[in-house]
């Protein structure tokens, strides 16, 4: 039974279309509760005496009667006995002991309702405040979003603004003493929510409360949700119902109305989330606050309409009812007046408000516009913020590591001029060879072919008829695969099987090789990767090389040349040129009557629409011997003037006219290339010629490498034997343009140069050799081709007996090497720990030690010169350079490490650096000597200058190589200096006497007038060139690179 | 000068096949005052056959089995005595030069604490394959994501003991959590070269873990400290990564090397080394 206070009362709270009724239906079936479907008694009782105002016996009469008998605390006392008497009654009916009364709208009157039954117990069952809109809109047909967006009177402002709001402030004011229990969590797990709930209520367990029978009271009832009739068990196929319902315009406009806050209160923060997904963010608090003032208004306008309506009138003072008369008439104008004045007072202040109202409205109506816009713009930034993340999160690591190494791909190949390993591919280019009884030199053509490593080549050789061994040779190479194709037939003369050649060919790039020349190393790789990267250019051509009795020279300098040029018979060397297929077509092919001058009858005819292009380096060998075709100068010369002949008029006179033209820029153009210095160009020395016969070096397989870059070099600097100590072993001198560095070709094994220097640096009687008498040698008294300054020096004597008898004769490199580092690590004061790698005997120690303090440590591999110098007391490691960091023990550093003429003779400079720049001490730093590439006395003694000294020097150094030297080992060049010493000068000087084919070992006495030119030198090195960095060896102070 | 002692703690489990790189990358040093621990957890593939020849260089070896590489890490600290300290990942490497530059770095700034370079990333067969460029140090940036090279990282003993030990409860991001901890506590300063080398390769614990237990452990981590993240973080976040990569490529394009790598990507870096790492030789002892 209820008690009067309210106990065994339950309210069962919540908002419309919340799921009450499923909960009512389940508390119903417990034995002992009572709950029929919405009593709205508590409503009822609470208007008791307010009716409306339609009421045929006035309804003001009514409430106002009912006021002055019932008082405040009597009405309540009346309301409480009569519902719980109603109460009762019922429960009598039905023989249950709980009441649950489930009325949704009983949040109007909470206050009410703890004041009449305070010992009541409440229930809250919430819901989503989305979904219970979803569901108006789907059960009732009530589109809430539209009705609160238009603003008119509706359920929507108390349902889902004040409904939440009140029940939360409830909870809040009752401290908790409401039971929240959760719609979505009891549909899930109803068993479990039930239980929890009569376990609050106090109710004793009872079973079978999820499984019910809705035919019952529900479906019979007036209230109550009868979308539950059809089903027996809670289900949760509902709660997420409400994502298809709203679009995201309607969801801002609940999310709005509602208030994020209340989402977050009630539990409901997920949904936010999912909001916030679906792109509807929280707003400004202020809009929600609109929709709460609007609904509280709405509200209190509706008490008060059922208060006045059931009030009793309040009979104004003096004013005039209508109908009515006044007792005075005096009176009544004079209220009448005053009515009138009063009441314009206000029609103008009402048209002053509806004025200023409708320009109020207007502005807002445009910020309401600009609002609209603006949330487009973020939406659609918000879309795209989303698109980029979900492209940004690849799922696993293996595709963020292949999308990686993709983008740095991309970026590093993607951009022009930068290191690309694979961009556009080479050119194919075909090479033909046409010969005929050539066995002795097609093997080695053949093979400088093969060399060269060309990705893609197309070789033919076009036979004709041989009748030694050539076609077995062929053979052979076609079998492997280095020849393309062979044609074998007799033919009319060499350019008609060059013709035969060219017509099966496939590639962009043609040239032909005669069966004695050669390619130089790394040639076609440089040709195809000129016309790959300029496609508009269609004929080049190159100096080559000529190898003659062993000994290979640059051939003479080409100059920019042009028909003109061609005409007058300059001479293209025919090996160098390479032109692309479409000229070929164009001028029809080689000719097939001509036997000697076919070669230039395709120049002056290619060269009529092209500019022929000049291209520095070297590609190609020509190889001088007996029975060569283009011997027969005199039968060459008269056909060329035949073609020439037949080739000028035929032009037209524009075509003339034009080529003439050309020619005067051409001139112009040689004329500055011609002024050009030209470093490191020794052409044969013309009156000294045939040199001795030597013997060429072993063919090696691939190209001779730069020791810095790697790169094939570009141009052949001449060819030595060993002028030191009279080797007749001939070595091939290249250089790189591009890093600056000149090399000895062939390569030789680290076994064989320590073989070599153990036959001749132990060797004190080496004596000087001179050339057998009578015989010539290339690049004798070669100075330089008569520089100008080097021919007034000598000329005009400048120098006294006196200055000259000054010059130090004495090994400088203490002094050089102190003077370099002054600085840093000065001679006295300080303890510098100094490592000589390369120590030899131990000299350069023995003189420090006299000058200096410092610790002295040595590097020798030698292991004789090893016993020397530990026998005289210094401290010196048997190892090679490359091995120093294994036997210099582990934590013992140095400030200063000297490499001594060193470098030069090591094929991995930058390898040695690396590992000898862990030996350094904090502060510490590399100091190396070698010769200077950019030396003046180069461009005087050329090939005879003492210090190419092949081929114990593997490479020798510019400024510029050594700056990249440094940077490959991790290092900067903190200073770098040259000098000249007049003993080097004086071995130059008397190589120079001999020629190459002679030899200057160390240790002797020259002649004295070389002596005198010597010191002359020195001087000039002195005051001209060591200065400028053209001394003839340079010191370099390395040290490690700190950012 | 005395060099100051600098302690390294190596973890491993079953990296055979790349110890030898690390361990060769930390003597060749040739670091003169250097305190080497090794703490293995009882690996299984031969990784301390591999490190025979090595073995009395170590200041601590353990081999035993432990609680995962975090574990290993904390207790190798606790052995450790140098005032600069690090750990080095067994399929990492230092780059030459590393610890020299380290103390004289820490000489010459007394106030910065931590120091971290640029990363150098190989894949298993030595081969670089790119670069993270870093921009200077900021605090902001570096305790939001977890970009900070690890094997790059040296700080002082006073910092350590300050902010505390590496957490052992963690997989994969124990090492944000420490530097989290060091950002909140002291300075820290990026030098502008490579002091380390990463490696990429299929059984790296960095890419078998970053997307499950990884993820996890960084949203700890950002709990944990309250690192809050706005909604734009995640965008920005990447956006700071693919510039350090961008930068990266700019720096293999370049012609300026930095020290501790070349310029350019696919190259040995053994050959940075000087062909030091595939030796089997050490130097001899002082």
């Amino acid at each position: 039974m209820i008690g009067p206070q309210g106990e065994n009362l339950t309210f069962l709270l919540g908002l419309p279309r919340s799921g009450t009724t499923l909960l009512s239906v389940m508390l119903g079936k417990h034995p002992d509760v009572y709950c029929p479907p919405e009593p709205w008694l508590m409503l009822a009782m609470q208007a008791l005496g307010k009716v409306s105002p339609r009421h045929p016996a006035n309804s003001q009469v009514i409430g106002g009667a009912m006021r002055e008998f019932l008082d405040d605390p009597s009405m309540h006392d009346v309301q409480r006995v009569a519902a719980h008497h109603a109460y009762n009654v019922r429960l009598n009916a039905v023989g249950r002991s709980r009441f649950v009364d489930k009325t949704p709208r009983y949040y109007l009157i909470l206050p009410y309702l703890r004041q009449i039954f305070p010992h009541a117990k409440f229930v809250w069952l919430i819901r989503n405040p989305v979904a219970v809109a979803a569901s108006f809109k789907t059960t009732w047909g009530m589109d809430l979003p539209k009705l609160l967006a238009a603003g008119g009177d509706n359920w929507g402002y108390y349902d889902l603004v004040l409904g939440p709001r009140r029940l939360l402030n409830f909870s809040y004011e009752m401290h908790g003493a409401v039971y929240w229990i959760r719609y979505e969590e009891l549909v899930k797990s109803p068993e479990q929510e039930i239980q929890k709930l009569t376990d609050w209520l106090g109710l004793p367990a009872a079973s079978g409360l999820t499984d019910f029978d809705t035919r019952g009271a529900v479906a019979r009832s007036y209230a109550g949700d009868k979308k539950i009739v059809g089903t027996s068990r809670p289900h949760a196929d509902s709660v997420d119902a409400w994502e298809n319902v709203f679009s995201n315009e309607e969801l801002q406009v609940l999310l709005d109305a509602i208030g994020a806050e209340v989402f977050q209160q009630t539990g409901y923060g997920p949904v936010l989330e999912r909001f916030a997904q679906r792109g509807v963010y929280e707003r400004k608090a202020s809009i929600t606050k609109a929709f709460v003032d609007r609904a509280e208004s709405l509200l209190s306008q509706r008490w008060q309409d059922v208060d006045e309506a059931s009030s009793p009138p309040q009979k104004p003072d003096e004013t005039l009812e209508p109908g009515e008369l006044p007792e005075r008439a005096d009176i009544g104008i004079h209220l009448v007046r005053r009515e009138l004045v009063e009441k314009d007072a206000e029609l103008q202040k009402s048209q002053a408000n509806a004025i200023q109202l409708n320009a109020e409205l207007t502005s807002l109506r445009e910020a309401y516009g600009n609002l609209i816009a603006d949330r487009e713009a973020w939406f659609k930034q918000a879309k795209y913020l989303e698109t980029v993340i979900a492209g940004l999160n690849e799922p696993t690591f293996k595709k963020l590591v292949e999308r990686m190494k993709k983008l740095v791909e991309t970026w590093i190949i993607g951009r022009p001029g930068l290191k690309a390993k694979d961009e556009k591919p080479l050119p194919r280019i075909t090479v033909v060879t046409p010969c005929f009884n050539s066995a002795d030199t097609i093997g080695d053509t053949i093979e400088s072919v093969r060399a060269q490593n060309y990705p893609d080549l197309e070789y033919i050789i076009v036979d004709g008829g041989s009748t030694d061994d050539t076609p077995k040779i062929l053979n052979d190479y076609l079998a492997s695969g280095v020849i393309t194709k062979v044609i074998s037939e007799p033919d009319n003369g060499m350019y008609d099987a060059i013709g035969k050649g060219f017509k099966i060919a496939s590639g962009q790039i043609f040239c032909y090789l005669n069966a004695d020349d050669l390619f130089e190393p790394g040639g076609l790789r440089r040709v195809g990767e000129y016309f790959r990267d300029h496609p508009r250019v269609f004929v080049i051509y190159h100096e080559d090389t000529v190898q003659i009795h062993g000994w290979l020279f640059p051939n003479s300098k080409q100059v920019h040349c042009d028909t003109i040029d061609l005409m007058n018979g300059y001479m293209l060397f025919q090996d160098g040129v390479f032109w692309r297929r479409g000229v070929y077509d164009v001028i029809g092919g080689a000719s097939n009557t001509l036997r000697f001058a076919g070669d230039y009858d395709m120049w002056l005819r290619m060269s009529r629409a092209n500019t022929l292009v000049r291209r520095p380096g070297h590609v190609s060998r020509f190889s001088i011997r007996h029975k060569q075709l283009s011997g027969d100068m005199g039968k060459y010369e008269a056909e060329r003037m035949e073609v020439r002949g037949r080739f000028w008029p035929g032009l037209p006179a524009v075509a003339k006219a034009r080529l003439h033209a050309k020619h005067v820029l051409t001139t112009i153009k040689n004329f500055f290339y011609l002024m050009r210095r030209r470093h490191l160009y020794f052409p044969m020395d013309l009156t000294n010629l045939p040199p001795p016969v030597m013997q060429p070096p072993p063919r090696v397989e691939g190209a001779p490498r730069c020791p810095l870059t790697g790169e094939e070099p570009d141009q052949l600097l001449f060819s030595t034997p060993d002028t030191r100590y009279g080797d007749k072993a001939m070595n091939y001198v290249y250089y790189n343009s591009k890093s600056g560095v000149a090399m000895a070709y062939p390569p030789m094994s680290d076994t064989d140069l320590a073989a070599l220097y153990e036959t001749h640096y132990s060797d004190a009687d080496a004596q000087p050799i001179e050339p057998p008498a009578g015989s010539t040698s290339p690049y004798r008294k070669w100075f330089g081709g008569g520089r100008i300054d080097w021919l007034m020096l000598k000329r005009y004597h400048l120098i006294s007996t006196e200055r000259r008898e000054k010059v130090s004769w004495k090994d400088p490199t203490v002094n050089e090497l102190l003077s370099l580092v002054k600085r840093t690590c000065p001679a006295k004061g300080k303890s510098v720990r100094f490592l000589d790698v390369g120590c030899f005997e131990g000299e350069l120690l023995d003189r420090l030690k006299e000058v200096t303090d410092w610790q002295l440590a040595g590097l020798e591999s030698n292991s004789k010169a090893v016993t020397v110098a530990r026998g005289k007391g210094h401290d010196v490691w048997q190892a090679s350079a490359v091995d120093a960091p294994y036997v210099v023990p582990q934590g013992m550093a140095f400030d200063l490490i000297f490499l001594g003429q060193t470098i030069e003779h090591l094929s991995e400079p930058s390898k040695i650096l690396r590992r000898l720049r862990m030996l350094l001490a904090p502060g510490g730093a590399i100091v190396l000597s070698t010769p200077n590439l950019d030396s003046k006395q180069i461009d005087l003694f050329g090939p005879t200058w003492a210090h190419w000294h092949m081929p114990y020097h593997r490479a020798l150094y510019s400024r510029k190589s050594i700056k990249l030297l440094a940077e490959k080992s991790d290092l900067r060049v903190n200073k770098l200096v040259t000098h000249s010493n007049p003993y080097w000068s004086v071995m130059s000087l008397w190589l120079n006497q001999f020629g190459l084919a002679g030899a200057v070992p160390h240790g002797q006495n020259p002649p004295a007038e070389l002596c005198v030119r010597a010191a002359d030198l020195a001087i000039y090195s002195k005051y001209l060139w060591n200065w400028r960095g053209r001394g003839d060896y340079l010191y370099a102070m390395l040290s490690p690179r700190e950012t | 000068m005395a060099l100051p002692r600098i302690s390294i703690v190596t973890p491993c489990y079953n990296h055979a096949q790349y110890i030898e790189w690390t361990v060769r990358s930390v003597f060749m040093q040739r670091y003169p005052n250097l305190e080497y621990i090794f703490m293995d957890g009882g690996s299984t593939d031969g990784t301390v056959k591999v490190l025979e020849p090595y073995r009395d260089r170590f200041a601590h070896f353990v081999s035993e089995k432990d609680k995962g590489q975090a574990d290993a890490i904390h207790r190798g600290f606790l052995e450790s005595t140098g005032e600069i300290m690090a750990y080095l990942n067994s399929d990492d490497m230092l780059a030459p030069g590393t610890l020299q530059y380290v103390a004289q770095f820490f000489a010459d700034h007394p106030d910065i604490d931590v120091l971290y370079s640029h990363r150098c990333t190989v894949d298993a067969q030595n081969r670089v394959i790119w670069y993270w460029v870093l921009p200077n140090h900021s605090n902001y940036l570096m305790r939001r994501w977890d970009l900070i090279p690890q094997e790059t990282t040296f700080w002082r003993r006073r910092i350590f003991e300050k902010a505390g030990n590496i957490d052992p409860h963690y997989r994969f991001a124990m090492d944000y959590d420490l530097f989290v901890r060091f950002m909140q506590e002291g300075k820290f300063a990026r030098a502008n070269r490579f002091m380390g080398v990463f490696r990429v390769h299929d059984s790296a614990k960095t890419s078998q873990l970053l997307e499950t237990v990884g993820k996890a452990e960084v949203d700890q981590v950002w709990r944990k400290y309250g690192l809050k993240n706005s909604r734009i973080d995640p965008v920005l976040s990447k956006m700071f990564f693919y510039s350090a990569i961008r930068r990266g490529c700019k720096y293999a394009q370049s012609n300026r090397p930095l020290p501790g790598a070349f310029n350019g990507i696919g190259y040995d870096y053994n050959d940075v080394w000087g062909g030091l790492l595939n030796d089997r030789r050490l130097p001899p002892r002082q």
